[in-house]
């Protein structure tokens, strides 16, 4: 029995013809030998042949007009989609221009006049030139003020001189002159 | 464009890769070579024509889509196979859902279970269309993994090998499989073969 348990393994590979030419040959020995093991070869072997010749069902005629039309459909809808994404990209040049002269034109338009001939502009940088000047100065004058009692009164009173000094724009000589007296 | 005399003589691959560089008229020779083999595959796991048919276009039009996914590999029969499974097993699931649904949503008694009839008796088995509906009904009474490689290997005849790639288990659980899957079938069957034999 267990001889032709070994053997009934052999017999679905002989069925599908998948063995090497010895092993086929005893099976066939085998089969001739044991009527249990050629019944239950004759009824494998019916079974692949019914199964092989269940009439297979088919397609409809009309199965690739109907496959056509759904192919066709999704191009048509494909084709409708890649038209509304690329919509606003084929805009997006023309949007940035409009947008980029739009935001220069808000500046242009909304900043302040300035009128000014080159005169101006020397006295401005007169100016500049002596404030930056007379914050050196205060700073000096307030170190003096914060912690030295005996600092010389040529120091102390050059803190009241701040004031004319600031107003003072005329030229950078004139700063000078007034400033000589506290820079170390 | 694809010659009618020479049609029968390209390979499946070779249709592939004259579509993949947008021959259409291969594509419908595609087409035309599997749409029954295919139909009549999916009806065996659907029993249903229509079903059957929709499961189908839907695999031709994944083809179509991702014909640049296929690559020279494997057989095109094996990749148009797995789609078509894939697709029909999804089916089945959403029908069982759909199912599931329905019961749950039935009162109690509008359940009516009947039990399927299974044994077969000789003189009911004599006419070949009722042989055929015997066969058909126990194939559709098999667990699944015994019927797709049954149906696989001994109604669509592909290899071994081949039922591998299409399932994606290995070669041993196909064989195992299917030879479990013929013992039910068999058992089941007994009085039908007795009769043919």
């Amino acid at each position: 029995m267990a001889h032709c348990e070994w053997f009934k393994d052999k017999i679905f590979e002989y069925l599908d013809q998948e063995l090497d030419e010895e092993t086929k040959k005893n099976v066939r020995q085998h089969l001739e030998e044991c009527p249990l093991c050629a019944k239950f070869y004759a009824n494998l072997k019916a079974l692949k042949t019914g199964l092989k010749h269940i009439r297979p069902v088919q397609a409809a005629d009309s199965f690739q007009v109907v496959l056509r039309e759904r192919l066709r459909r999704e191009a048509a809808h494909k084709k409708r989609l890649d038209f509304s994404s690329s919509r606003p990209r084929r805009w997006m040049p023309a949007v940035i221009a409009f947008g980029a002269v739009a935001v220069v034109a808000v500046l242009w338009f909304g900043r302040e006049p300035v009128r000014m001939n080159s005169r101006d502009l020397t006295a401005q940088t007169d100016v500049s030139a002596a404030e930056r000047d007379a914050h050196t100065v205060q700073y000096v004058i307030d170190d003096v003020e914060a912690g030295q009692s005996d600092v010389p009164v040529w120091r102390r009173t050059a803190h009241s001189r701040i004031d004319s000094l600031l107003a003072h724009t005329d030229t950078d000589n004139a700063i000078q002159d007034m400033i000589q007296p506290v820079r170390f | 464009m694809v010659d009618t005399k020479s049609q029968k003589n390209i390979t499946d691959e070779q249709l592939i890769a004259r579509f993949q560089n947008g021959d259409m008229a291969a594509f419908d020779l595609i087409v035309h070579r599997y749409k029954d083999p295919l139909v009549n595959f999916v009806y065996h796991f659907l029993n249903d024509r229509i079903d059957a048919e929709d499961v189908v276009q839907e695999t031709f039009l994944r083809v179509y889509r991702n014909k640049h996914l296929y690559r020279n590999i494997a057989k095109f029969s094996t990749w148009i196979y797995t789609i078509a499974s894939n697709l029909a097993k999804t089916e089945l699931r959403r029908r069982r859902r759909r199912r599931l649904l329905s019961l749950s949503q039935m009162g109690f008694d509008d359940k009516d279970f009947e039990p399927a009839d299974t044994e077969q008796t000789p003189e009911g088995i004599v006419d070949s269309d009722m042989q055929e509906k015997i066969i058909r009904k126990e194939i559709d009474a098999l667990p699944m993994k015994f019927k797709e490689v049954v149906l696989l290997r001994d109604v669509q005849e592909f290899s071994y090998e081949e039922i591998s790639q299409i399932l994606g288990i290995p070669i041993g659980t196909v064989k195992s499989r299917v030879n479990r899957g013929r013992l039910r079938l068999q058992k089941k069957l007994k009085h039908l073969l007795d009769y043919i034999n």
